[in-house]
């Protein structure tokens, strides 16, 4: 972890190779690692993660210290992930996930499709490549939002900050998300 | 009386986060008392400890994250240096 001091920012800021490097050193797994969790090949994530730090270094004047560094490393990364995804699809406003949702249950709100029991294999060994798959299919933002939510454990405001979006509008992310990797591994056949 | 889409909505989108103590114990006593509930809270947990699983041991070749790590402490040094392009 990064020392936040105020040496370290005002060393970000004025462009020290040594205050730049310890940022390199400290983060460039995590980078590279919510590449992979963004569903990019190794050799993508490395891509991603050499043109965030490089902005990270060439802006690195900017930086107000007002935001952790990982916050403002995280939103360029974030930033670099979608140029590089330019010309996807866009996240569509109604989600149909929300309809399979919305189908499990009945009027009164009580499951009419109730979710398989719980001690189907979601801790064995195969449940990691069908996550995987699962997370191919998740589009972006619900999947950052999941990716730093679970894997980074970033808080609330950090990940608003990075992916630009309201606590509302996180919270409507990570349900979709999670909703959507559930129903995905429960239709590979977790059931069994 | 919390229903069950209340509940797993609730635990989806993270809302118990931000919940006040009433809620959050209505929805702990509707988890007492409800094993579809449980089931779905258990998964939504897994789903979390599945991708940390995954994404913890899927990093980049070490070779490969230390020459990039190279390249870039070499780049932060380069900018401090005016007789370097």
């Amino acid at each position: 972890m990064a020392r936040e001091d105020s040496q370290l920012v005002a060393g970000i800021r004025a462009g020290d190779p040594a205050a730049l490097e310890s940022v390199v050193r400290d983060y460039l797994q995590q980078i590279v690692r919510a590449g992979r969790g963004a569903g990019l090949s190794a050799q993508q994530a490395e891509e991603v993660a050499q043109a965030t730090f490089v902005t990270f270094i060439e802006t690195a004047h900017r930086f107000e210290g007002r935001s952790k560094v990982r916050t403002w490393l995280f939103g360029i990364f974030f930033r670099k992930l979608q140029e590089a995804r330019r010309g996807f699809a866009r996240d569509r406003k109604m989600d149909d996930i929300d309809e399979v949702f919305e189908g499990r249950f009945d009027e009164a709100g009580h499951w009419s499709t109730p979710p398989v029991a719980p001690d189907a294999a979601l801790d064995g060994e195969e449940i990691l490549g069908q996550i995987h798959d699962c997370l191919q299919e998740t589009p972006e933002r619900q999947r950052m939002a999941f990716v730093f939510r679970e894997v980074e454990e970033l808080s609330t405001e950090e990940i608003c900050n990075i992916l630009d979006i309201t606590s509302t509008n996180l919270g409507v992310m990570l349900f979709r998300a999670r909703n959507r990797l559930r129903e995905c591994l429960e239709s590979k056949g977790i059931r069994r | 009386m919390i229903s069950c889409k209340q509940v797993a909505t609730a635990l989806a989108s993270a809302k118990l986060d931000v919940a006040g103590p009433r809620r959050r114990l209505a929805v702990w006593f509707h988890l007492m008392i409800c094993r579809y509930c449980r089931a779905y809270a258990r998964q939504m947990r897994a789903l979390g400890d599945a991708a940390r699983r995954l994404l913890g041991r899927t990093v980049t070749d070490p070779e490969a994250l230390r020459e990039l790590e190279e390249r870039l402490v070499e780049r932060c040094r380069r900018r401090d240096d005016p007789t370097s392009g």
